[in-house]
Protein backbone atom coordinates (compact mmCIF):
# COMPACT_ATOMS: atom_id res chain seq x y z
CA UNK A 1 0.00 0.00 0.00
CA UNK A 2 0.96 3.54 -0.71
CA UNK A 3 -0.48 5.92 2.07
CA UNK A 4 -0.02 8.81 3.87
CA UNK A 5 1.00 7.55 7.46
CA UNK A 6 4.19 8.48 8.74
CA UNK A 7 3.79 5.13 10.69
CA UNK A 8 4.17 3.60 7.84
CA UNK A 9 7.14 4.68 5.35
CA UNK A 10 6.81 3.54 1.57
CA UNK A 11 8.45 4.32 -1.73
CA UNK A 12 10.00 7.83 -1.76
CA UNK A 13 9.13 8.43 1.53
CA UNK A 14 11.34 10.26 4.48
CA UNK A 15 12.21 10.28 7.65
CA UNK A 16 14.32 13.06 9.10
CA UNK A 17 15.18 13.94 12.70
CA UNK A 18 18.49 16.38 13.69
CA UNK A 19 20.27 15.37 16.41
CA UNK A 20 20.86 18.06 19.08
CA UNK A 21 22.56 16.32 21.88
CA UNK A 22 25.62 13.96 21.40
CA UNK A 23 25.44 10.49 21.95
CA UNK A 24 25.05 7.19 20.70
CA UNK A 25 21.97 6.20 19.33
CA UNK A 26 20.71 2.35 18.19
CA UNK A 27 17.92 2.31 16.50
CA UNK A 28 15.94 -0.52 14.37
CA UNK A 29 13.87 -0.72 11.15
CA UNK A 30 11.10 -3.17 11.53
CA UNK A 31 7.93 -3.73 9.44
CA UNK A 32 5.31 -1.23 10.10
CA UNK A 33 2.97 -2.12 12.33
CA UNK A 34 2.65 -3.71 16.43
CA UNK A 35 5.96 -3.59 17.62
CA UNK A 36 7.26 -6.86 18.78
CA UNK A 37 9.37 -7.33 21.76
CA UNK A 38 12.63 -7.56 20.27
CA UNK A 39 15.60 -5.50 21.34
CA UNK A 40 17.56 -6.23 18.31
CA UNK A 41 19.08 -2.37 17.24
CA UNK A 42 21.70 -3.39 14.78
CA UNK A 43 21.82 0.45 13.45
CA UNK A 44 23.68 3.52 15.00
CA UNK A 45 24.06 7.05 14.53
CA UNK A 46 26.64 8.41 17.03
CA UNK A 47 26.77 12.32 17.73
CA UNK A 48 29.93 13.54 18.54
CA UNK A 49 30.88 17.65 19.79
CA UNK A 50 28.87 19.41 22.06
CA UNK A 51 27.96 22.69 20.41
CA UNK A 52 24.71 23.29 18.42
CA UNK A 53 25.17 24.46 15.30
CA UNK A 54 24.04 27.35 12.94
CA UNK A 55 21.41 26.54 10.38
CA UNK A 56 23.57 27.16 7.82
CA UNK A 57 26.38 24.68 9.26
CA UNK A 58 24.32 21.74 9.34
CA UNK A 59 25.22 18.95 7.22
CA UNK A 60 22.44 16.41 5.89
CA UNK A 61 23.53 13.06 6.22
CA UNK A 62 21.49 10.34 4.18
CA UNK A 63 20.46 6.56 5.16
CA UNK A 64 18.79 4.21 2.68
CA UNK A 65 16.74 1.39 3.54
CA UNK A 66 16.29 -1.76 1.67
CA UNK A 67 14.54 -4.87 1.91
CA UNK A 68 15.95 -8.33 1.78
CA UNK A 69 15.05 -11.96 2.85
CA UNK A 70 17.16 -11.41 5.86
CA UNK A 71 15.27 -8.09 6.79
CA UNK A 72 15.75 -4.33 7.00
CA UNK A 73 19.47 -2.53 5.69
CA UNK A 74 20.50 0.79 6.37
CA UNK A 75 23.20 1.94 4.39
CA UNK A 76 25.04 3.31 5.94
CA UNK A 77 24.54 0.89 9.11
CA UNK A 78 26.78 3.45 11.48
CA UNK A 79 27.07 6.70 11.23
CA UNK A 80 28.51 9.55 12.64
CA UNK A 81 27.61 12.27 12.49
CA UNK A 82 27.93 16.20 14.64
CA UNK A 83 25.87 17.69 16.75
CA UNK A 84 23.16 19.78 14.83
CA UNK A 85 23.20 17.81 11.79
CA UNK A 86 20.30 16.00 10.24
CA UNK A 87 19.74 12.18 9.57
CA UNK A 88 17.44 11.46 6.63
CA UNK A 89 16.13 7.78 6.27
CA UNK A 90 14.79 7.28 2.80
CA UNK A 91 13.24 4.31 1.41
CA UNK A 92 15.25 2.82 -1.49
CA UNK A 93 13.46 0.02 -3.51
CA UNK A 94 12.64 -1.35 0.11
CA UNK A 95 9.05 -2.83 -1.01
CA UNK A 96 7.70 -3.19 2.44
CA UNK A 97 6.55 -0.31 4.34
CA UNK A 98 8.39 0.05 7.54
CA UNK A 99 9.01 2.38 10.52
CA UNK A 100 12.43 3.07 12.36
CA UNK A 101 12.50 3.40 16.03
CA UNK A 102 15.26 3.25 18.66
CA UNK A 103 16.87 5.14 21.22
CA UNK A 104 16.36 8.37 22.43
CA UNK A 105 14.60 10.52 19.65
CA UNK A 106 15.21 8.58 17.07
CA UNK A 107 11.00 6.97 16.45
CA UNK A 108 9.46 7.73 12.88
CA UNK A 109 5.92 6.35 14.38
CA UNK A 110 6.00 9.67 16.74
CA UNK A 111 7.56 12.85 15.90
CA UNK A 112 9.20 14.77 18.11
CA UNK A 113 11.37 18.04 18.00
CA UNK A 114 13.05 18.60 14.56
CA UNK A 115 11.66 15.82 13.50
CA UNK A 116 10.17 15.11 9.57
CA UNK A 117 8.31 12.96 7.39
CA UNK A 118 7.99 13.77 3.38
CA UNK A 119 5.52 12.38 1.45
CA UNK A 120 4.92 12.02 -2.49
CA UNK A 121 1.36 12.50 -3.30
CA UNK A 122 1.01 9.69 -6.52
CA UNK A 123 -3.16 10.26 -6.50
CA UNK A 124 -5.26 13.51 -6.73
CA UNK A 125 -7.66 13.86 -3.99
CA UNK A 126 -8.50 15.48 -0.79
CA UNK A 127 -6.76 14.38 1.90
CA UNK A 128 -7.01 15.39 5.80
CA UNK A 129 -4.37 14.31 7.81
CA UNK A 130 -4.59 14.15 11.52
CA UNK A 131 -1.98 12.69 14.68
CA UNK A 132 -3.24 8.85 15.33
CA UNK A 133 -1.88 10.12 18.78
CA UNK A 134 -4.67 11.70 19.55
CA UNK A 135 -3.34 15.55 19.99
CA UNK A 136 -5.76 16.43 17.38
CA UNK A 137 -3.64 18.15 15.32
CA UNK A 138 -4.90 18.05 11.60
CA UNK A 139 -4.45 19.56 8.23
CA UNK A 140 -5.20 19.14 4.62
CA UNK A 141 -4.02 18.34 1.50
CA UNK A 142 -5.49 19.08 -1.74
CA UNK A 143 -3.97 17.15 -4.50
CA UNK A 144 -4.70 18.32 -8.27
CA UNK A 145 -3.94 16.13 -11.21
CA UNK A 146 -1.72 18.15 -14.14
CA UNK A 147 -2.58 18.66 -17.73
CA UNK A 148 -0.04 16.49 -19.15
CA UNK A 149 -2.36 15.58 -22.30
CA UNK A 150 0.52 18.32 -24.24
CA UNK A 151 4.34 18.19 -24.26
CA UNK A 152 4.36 21.68 -23.10
CA UNK A 153 2.05 20.66 -19.96
CA UNK A 154 4.01 17.66 -18.79
CA UNK A 155 7.32 19.64 -19.17
CA UNK A 156 5.95 21.96 -16.81
CA UNK A 157 4.22 19.07 -14.80
CA UNK A 158 8.23 17.82 -14.24
CA UNK A 159 9.63 20.96 -13.13
CA UNK A 160 6.77 20.79 -10.43
CA UNK A 161 8.02 17.50 -9.43
CA UNK A 162 11.27 19.30 -8.27
CA UNK A 163 9.56 21.54 -6.21
CA UNK A 164 8.54 20.56 -2.83
CA UNK A 165 6.13 22.08 -0.18
CA UNK A 166 6.18 22.52 3.56
CA UNK A 167 4.11 22.03 6.16
CA UNK A 168 5.53 22.88 9.76
CA UNK A 169 3.99 21.99 12.74
CA UNK A 170 4.88 23.71 16.10
CA UNK A 171 2.99 22.85 19.43
CA UNK A 172 -0.78 23.30 18.49
CA UNK A 173 -0.02 24.92 14.96
CA UNK A 174 -0.36 23.67 11.79
CA UNK A 175 1.08 25.96 8.85
CA UNK A 176 -0.28 25.93 6.58
CA UNK A 177 -3.41 24.24 7.38
CA UNK A 178 -4.29 23.80 3.96
CA UNK A 179 -2.37 23.13 0.96
CA UNK A 180 -2.80 22.67 -2.75
CA UNK A 181 -0.26 20.72 -4.93
CA UNK A 182 -0.20 18.68 -8.35
CA UNK A 183 -0.19 14.87 -8.23
CA UNK A 184 3.87 13.68 -7.87
CA UNK A 185 4.89 16.78 -5.78
CA UNK A 186 6.72 16.08 -2.09
CA UNK A 187 5.45 17.84 0.99
CA UNK A 188 7.67 18.13 3.78
CA UNK A 189 5.84 17.65 7.42
CA UNK A 190 8.16 19.80 9.20
CA UNK A 191 7.77 18.96 13.08
CA UNK A 192 9.38 21.92 14.89
CA UNK A 193 8.31 20.89 18.20
CA UNK A 194 5.53 18.56 19.62
CA UNK A 195 4.78 15.75 22.10
CA UNK A 196 4.93 13.01 19.60
CA UNK A 197 2.63 13.05 16.91
CA UNK A 198 1.99 10.82 12.92
CA UNK A 199 0.51 12.53 10.05
CA UNK A 200 -1.56 9.97 8.99
CA UNK A 201 -4.45 10.40 6.76
CA UNK A 202 -8.07 10.70 8.41
CA UNK A 203 -9.44 7.61 6.60
CA UNK A 204 -6.72 5.00 7.80
CA UNK A 205 -7.36 3.30 10.88
CA UNK A 206 -5.57 5.18 13.91
CA UNK A 207 -5.44 2.09 16.56
CA UNK A 208 -6.75 4.92 18.71
CA UNK A 209 -9.29 3.03 21.37
CA UNK A 210 -13.27 4.08 19.96
CA UNK A 211 -14.55 6.86 21.92
CA UNK A 212 -16.39 5.90 24.64
CA UNK A 213 -20.64 6.87 24.28
CA UNK A 214 -21.55 6.97 28.12
CA UNK B 1 -37.24 -17.91 -74.60
CA UNK B 2 -39.74 -19.01 -71.67
CA UNK B 3 -39.29 -17.25 -68.00
CA UNK B 4 -40.35 -18.09 -64.18
CA UNK B 5 -40.63 -15.25 -61.79
CA UNK B 6 -40.32 -16.11 -58.41
CA UNK B 7 -41.41 -13.48 -55.67
CA UNK B 8 -40.11 -13.23 -52.38
CA UNK B 9 -42.36 -10.68 -49.75
CA UNK B 10 -40.61 -8.91 -47.51
CA UNK B 11 -40.88 -11.07 -44.64
CA UNK B 12 -39.75 -14.15 -45.96
CA UNK B 13 -36.61 -12.11 -46.94
CA UNK B 14 -35.97 -10.94 -43.79
CA UNK B 15 -36.26 -14.87 -42.64
CA UNK B 16 -34.01 -16.18 -45.82
CA UNK B 17 -31.27 -13.40 -44.86
CA UNK B 18 -31.17 -14.65 -41.24
CA UNK B 19 -30.43 -17.40 -42.60
CA UNK B 20 -27.89 -16.49 -44.72
CA UNK B 21 -26.38 -14.13 -41.66
CA UNK B 22 -26.57 -17.12 -39.72
CA UNK B 23 -24.51 -19.06 -41.98
CA UNK B 24 -21.54 -16.83 -42.10
CA UNK B 25 -20.61 -17.95 -38.88
CA UNK B 26 -17.81 -16.59 -37.01
CA UNK B 27 -15.12 -13.96 -38.85
CA UNK B 28 -11.19 -14.30 -37.41
CA UNK B 29 -9.43 -11.12 -38.53
CA UNK B 30 -5.75 -10.46 -36.90
CA UNK B 31 -2.81 -7.96 -37.52
CA UNK B 32 -1.60 -4.45 -36.60
CA UNK B 33 -3.38 -1.44 -36.48
CA UNK B 34 -2.74 2.44 -35.13
CA UNK B 35 -4.37 3.40 -32.19
CA UNK B 36 -3.84 7.20 -32.04
CA UNK B 37 -0.19 7.43 -32.56
CA UNK B 38 0.53 3.67 -31.21
CA UNK B 39 0.94 0.57 -32.94
CA UNK B 40 -1.13 -2.13 -31.71
CA UNK B 41 -1.56 -6.12 -32.48
CA UNK B 42 -5.40 -7.46 -31.87
CA UNK B 43 -7.29 -10.04 -32.84
CA UNK B 44 -10.93 -9.61 -33.97
CA UNK B 45 -13.61 -12.55 -33.51
CA UNK B 46 -16.94 -11.50 -34.90
CA UNK B 47 -20.72 -12.51 -36.11
CA UNK B 48 -22.93 -10.88 -37.56
CA UNK B 49 -26.61 -10.80 -36.72
CA UNK B 50 -29.67 -9.50 -39.08
CA UNK B 51 -32.18 -7.18 -38.21
CA UNK B 52 -34.72 -5.60 -40.29
CA UNK B 53 -35.06 -5.98 -43.64
CA UNK B 54 -36.23 -3.10 -46.15
CA UNK B 55 -36.79 -3.93 -49.64
CA UNK B 56 -37.17 -0.81 -52.04
CA UNK B 57 -37.42 -0.63 -55.79
CA UNK B 58 -35.70 -0.43 -58.09
CA UNK B 59 -32.47 -2.29 -56.25
CA UNK B 60 -31.90 -1.30 -52.64
CA UNK B 61 -32.29 -4.22 -50.03
CA UNK B 62 -31.10 -2.27 -46.67
CA UNK B 63 -30.60 -3.95 -43.91
CA UNK B 64 -31.57 -2.12 -40.73
CA UNK B 65 -30.29 -3.59 -37.25
CA UNK B 66 -27.54 -5.08 -38.51
CA UNK B 67 -25.69 -6.68 -35.35
CA UNK B 68 -21.71 -7.09 -35.22
CA UNK B 69 -20.39 -9.42 -32.17
CA UNK B 70 -17.42 -9.05 -31.65
CA UNK B 71 -14.50 -9.95 -29.11
CA UNK B 72 -11.60 -7.39 -29.37
CA UNK B 73 -7.57 -8.12 -27.73
CA UNK B 74 -5.44 -6.03 -28.40
CA UNK B 75 -2.14 -4.71 -27.08
CA UNK B 76 0.63 -2.17 -27.43
CA UNK B 77 3.68 -0.47 -25.65
CA UNK B 78 4.05 2.37 -24.00
CA UNK B 79 7.35 3.73 -22.75
CA UNK B 80 6.95 5.28 -19.35
CA UNK B 81 10.36 7.16 -19.84
CA UNK B 82 8.24 9.14 -22.24
CA UNK B 83 6.30 10.70 -20.05
CA UNK B 84 8.22 10.16 -16.39
CA UNK B 85 11.93 11.90 -15.90
CA UNK B 86 14.15 9.16 -17.39
CA UNK B 87 16.96 9.24 -15.04
CA UNK B 88 15.55 9.87 -11.66
CA UNK B 89 12.78 10.72 -9.08
CA UNK B 90 14.14 14.46 -8.93
CA UNK B 91 15.69 15.65 -5.67
CA UNK B 92 13.73 17.76 -3.83
CA UNK B 93 14.73 20.67 -1.52
CA UNK B 94 13.09 22.24 1.44
CA UNK B 95 13.64 25.12 3.08
CA UNK B 96 12.71 24.09 7.12
CA UNK B 97 12.33 26.17 9.98
CA UNK B 98 15.60 26.14 12.37
CA UNK B 99 17.14 23.39 10.28
CA UNK B 100 17.80 25.49 7.38
CA UNK B 101 17.57 23.25 3.92
CA UNK B 102 16.57 19.44 3.51
CA UNK B 103 16.81 17.76 0.37
CA UNK B 104 15.26 14.29 -0.52
CA UNK B 105 17.48 12.25 -2.46
CA UNK B 106 17.35 11.71 -6.24
CA UNK B 107 16.50 8.29 -6.81
CA UNK B 108 17.11 6.18 -10.38
CA UNK B 109 14.98 4.71 -11.73
CA UNK B 110 14.75 3.40 -15.35
CA UNK B 111 11.44 3.59 -16.62
CA UNK B 112 10.54 0.31 -18.73
CA UNK B 113 8.55 0.04 -21.73
CA UNK B 114 5.46 -2.02 -20.72
CA UNK B 115 3.09 -3.83 -22.92
CA UNK B 116 -0.71 -3.19 -21.92
CA UNK B 117 -3.00 -6.14 -23.06
CA UNK B 118 -6.90 -4.88 -23.39
CA UNK B 119 -9.50 -7.54 -24.39
CA UNK B 120 -13.75 -6.28 -24.53
CA UNK B 121 -16.31 -7.69 -25.46
CA UNK B 122 -19.11 -6.01 -27.17
CA UNK B 123 -21.07 -5.40 -30.10
CA UNK B 124 -22.49 -2.59 -32.70
CA UNK B 125 -25.09 -2.20 -34.44
CA UNK B 126 -25.93 -0.54 -37.75
CA UNK B 127 -27.17 -0.06 -40.96
CA UNK B 128 -26.37 -1.94 -44.36
CA UNK B 129 -27.39 -1.39 -47.48
CA UNK B 130 -27.13 -4.12 -50.19
CA UNK B 131 -27.81 -4.92 -53.90
CA UNK B 132 -28.78 -7.99 -55.99
CA UNK B 133 -25.92 -9.15 -57.97
CA UNK B 134 -26.12 -11.89 -60.34
CA UNK B 135 -23.12 -13.81 -61.56
CA UNK B 136 -23.00 -16.89 -63.68
CA UNK B 137 -19.59 -18.36 -62.94
CA UNK B 138 -18.53 -22.13 -64.39
CA UNK B 139 -22.47 -22.77 -65.42
CA UNK B 140 -23.81 -21.80 -61.97
CA UNK B 141 -25.82 -18.98 -61.97
CA UNK B 142 -25.57 -17.37 -58.09
CA UNK B 143 -27.92 -14.30 -57.06
CA UNK B 144 -26.25 -12.79 -53.79
CA UNK B 145 -27.07 -9.43 -51.95
CA UNK B 146 -24.10 -7.59 -51.90
CA UNK B 147 -23.06 -4.64 -49.22
CA UNK B 148 -22.49 -1.09 -50.82
CA UNK B 149 -20.44 1.05 -50.01
CA UNK B 150 -19.22 1.57 -45.82
CA UNK B 151 -21.51 0.52 -43.37
CA UNK B 152 -23.19 3.26 -40.66
CA UNK B 153 -21.95 1.45 -37.86
CA UNK B 154 -22.59 3.29 -34.17
CA UNK B 155 -19.20 3.68 -32.92
CA UNK B 156 -19.41 5.77 -30.09
CA UNK B 157 -21.06 3.56 -27.08
CA UNK B 158 -18.41 0.76 -28.14
CA UNK B 159 -15.25 3.05 -28.42
CA UNK B 160 -16.35 4.77 -25.23
CA UNK B 161 -16.42 0.93 -23.57
CA UNK B 162 -13.40 0.27 -25.16
CA UNK B 163 -11.65 3.49 -24.02
CA UNK B 164 -12.70 2.83 -20.38
CA UNK B 165 -11.36 -1.18 -20.95
CA UNK B 166 -7.80 0.78 -22.26
CA UNK B 167 -7.98 2.74 -18.93
CA UNK B 168 -8.14 -0.20 -16.65
CA UNK B 169 -5.94 -2.63 -18.02
CA UNK B 170 -2.89 0.45 -18.60
CA UNK B 171 -4.06 0.94 -14.72
CA UNK B 172 -3.54 -2.89 -13.88
CA UNK B 173 -0.31 -2.85 -16.06
CA UNK B 174 1.61 0.52 -14.75
CA UNK B 175 0.82 -0.41 -11.47
CA UNK B 176 2.81 -3.31 -11.54
CA UNK B 177 6.13 -1.40 -12.42
CA UNK B 178 8.38 -1.01 -9.25
CA UNK B 179 8.46 2.36 -7.92
CA UNK B 180 5.49 3.45 -10.09
CA UNK B 181 3.44 4.96 -6.69
CA UNK B 182 3.17 8.22 -6.85
CA UNK B 183 2.94 8.62 -10.40
CA UNK B 184 0.35 5.95 -11.29
CA UNK B 185 -2.41 8.58 -11.96
CA UNK B 186 -0.39 10.48 -14.16
CA UNK B 187 0.94 7.84 -16.36
CA UNK B 188 -2.08 6.58 -17.06
CA UNK B 189 -3.44 9.83 -17.78
CA UNK B 190 -0.97 10.13 -20.06
CA UNK B 191 -1.58 7.16 -21.76
CA UNK B 192 -5.33 7.44 -22.04
CA UNK B 193 -4.86 11.67 -22.93
CA UNK B 194 -2.17 9.67 -25.68
CA UNK B 195 -5.11 7.66 -27.60
CA UNK B 196 -8.47 9.55 -27.15
CA UNK B 197 -12.02 8.27 -27.53
CA UNK B 198 -11.82 9.31 -30.79
CA UNK B 199 -8.85 7.36 -31.66
CA UNK B 200 -10.63 4.14 -30.45
CA UNK B 201 -13.65 4.87 -32.68
CA UNK B 202 -11.27 5.34 -35.52
CA UNK B 203 -9.48 1.92 -34.43
CA UNK B 204 -13.02 0.17 -33.85
CA UNK B 205 -14.64 1.73 -37.31
CA UNK B 206 -11.21 0.68 -39.15
CA UNK B 207 -11.57 -3.20 -37.99
CA UNK B 208 -15.18 -4.07 -37.86
CA UNK B 209 -16.70 -1.70 -41.17
CA UNK B 210 -14.40 -4.25 -43.73
CA UNK B 211 -16.05 -6.91 -41.64
CA UNK B 212 -19.46 -5.33 -43.70
CA UNK B 213 -18.23 -3.42 -46.55
CA UNK B 214 -18.24 -4.90 -49.84
CA UNK B 215 -19.38 -8.00 -48.27
CA UNK B 216 -21.81 -10.75 -50.47
CA UNK B 217 -24.54 -12.94 -48.89
CA UNK B 218 -25.68 -15.87 -51.34
CA UNK B 219 -29.09 -16.34 -51.49
CA UNK B 220 -29.64 -18.44 -54.13
CA UNK B 221 -27.20 -20.45 -56.22
CA UNK B 222 -28.26 -23.18 -59.38
CA UNK B 223 -26.54 -24.92 -61.86
CA UNK B 224 -27.34 -23.79 -65.64
CA UNK B 225 -28.68 -26.61 -66.28
CA UNK B 226 -31.53 -27.36 -64.21
CA UNK B 227 -33.44 -31.49 -64.63
CA UNK B 228 -36.79 -31.27 -64.07
CA UNK B 229 -37.82 -35.03 -64.59
CA UNK B 230 -35.19 -37.64 -66.03
CA UNK B 231 -35.06 -37.09 -69.90
CA UNK B 232 -36.07 -33.43 -69.65
CA UNK B 233 -33.70 -30.57 -68.79
CA UNK B 234 -33.75 -27.20 -69.38
CA UNK B 235 -31.17 -24.36 -69.69
CA UNK B 236 -31.50 -21.36 -67.79
CA UNK B 237 -30.07 -18.79 -69.66
CA UNK B 238 -30.74 -15.40 -67.92
CA UNK B 239 -31.61 -14.39 -64.28
CA UNK B 240 -32.05 -11.13 -62.77
CA UNK B 241 -32.68 -9.75 -59.37
CA UNK B 242 -34.91 -6.57 -58.39
CA UNK B 243 -37.11 -5.05 -55.98
CA UNK B 244 -40.32 -4.36 -57.53
CA UNK B 245 -43.18 -2.29 -56.50
CA UNK B 246 -44.73 -3.92 -53.54
CA UNK B 247 -41.41 -4.43 -51.79
CA UNK B 248 -40.74 -8.02 -52.77
CA UNK B 249 -37.64 -9.34 -54.09
CA UNK B 250 -38.24 -10.76 -57.81
CA UNK B 251 -36.17 -13.49 -59.20
CA UNK B 252 -36.59 -13.35 -62.91
CA UNK B 253 -35.43 -16.96 -64.82
CA UNK B 254 -35.42 -16.77 -68.46
CA UNK B 255 -35.07 -20.74 -69.74
CA UNK B 256 -34.80 -22.85 -72.80
CA UNK B 257 -35.39 -26.93 -73.57
CA UNK B 258 -32.55 -28.45 -73.82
Amino acid sequence: MYELDSRSLGPFDCYSLRFAQPGEHRYAITRAGPRGLGTDRPFRVTVTGDQPLRSDEITQHNVAVRWSTDGFTANPAELTVTAGDVVLWHDHHAGVPFEIHGDGPIDSGSLREQSGYTHVFGNPGHYTWIDANGSGLRGRIVVRDPDVSRPRGRERWLAQLSRGHVVTIEGDRVEPEELEIVTGQTVYFAVVAAPGITVTDESLPTGLPAPSHE
Amino acid sequence: MSEIVVTVGETDAGSLLGTVLAGTGHQTVDGTAKLGPLDVTYRLDATLTGGGLDLNPPATVRITDLRVDYALSLSFEFDIGSVLPEEHIPRVCFDVPVIGRICTPAIDIDWPTIRIPVSVTDFVRGTAELSPAVTLDAEVWNVAVVVQGVPVLQLGPAANALFAAIGTAATAAVALVPGIGPFLAVVVAAITATISVAAATGLLGRLLQPLVAGRAFPIYRQPQRLEIVPALAIRLDQVTARVDDNSALVLAIGFSPL
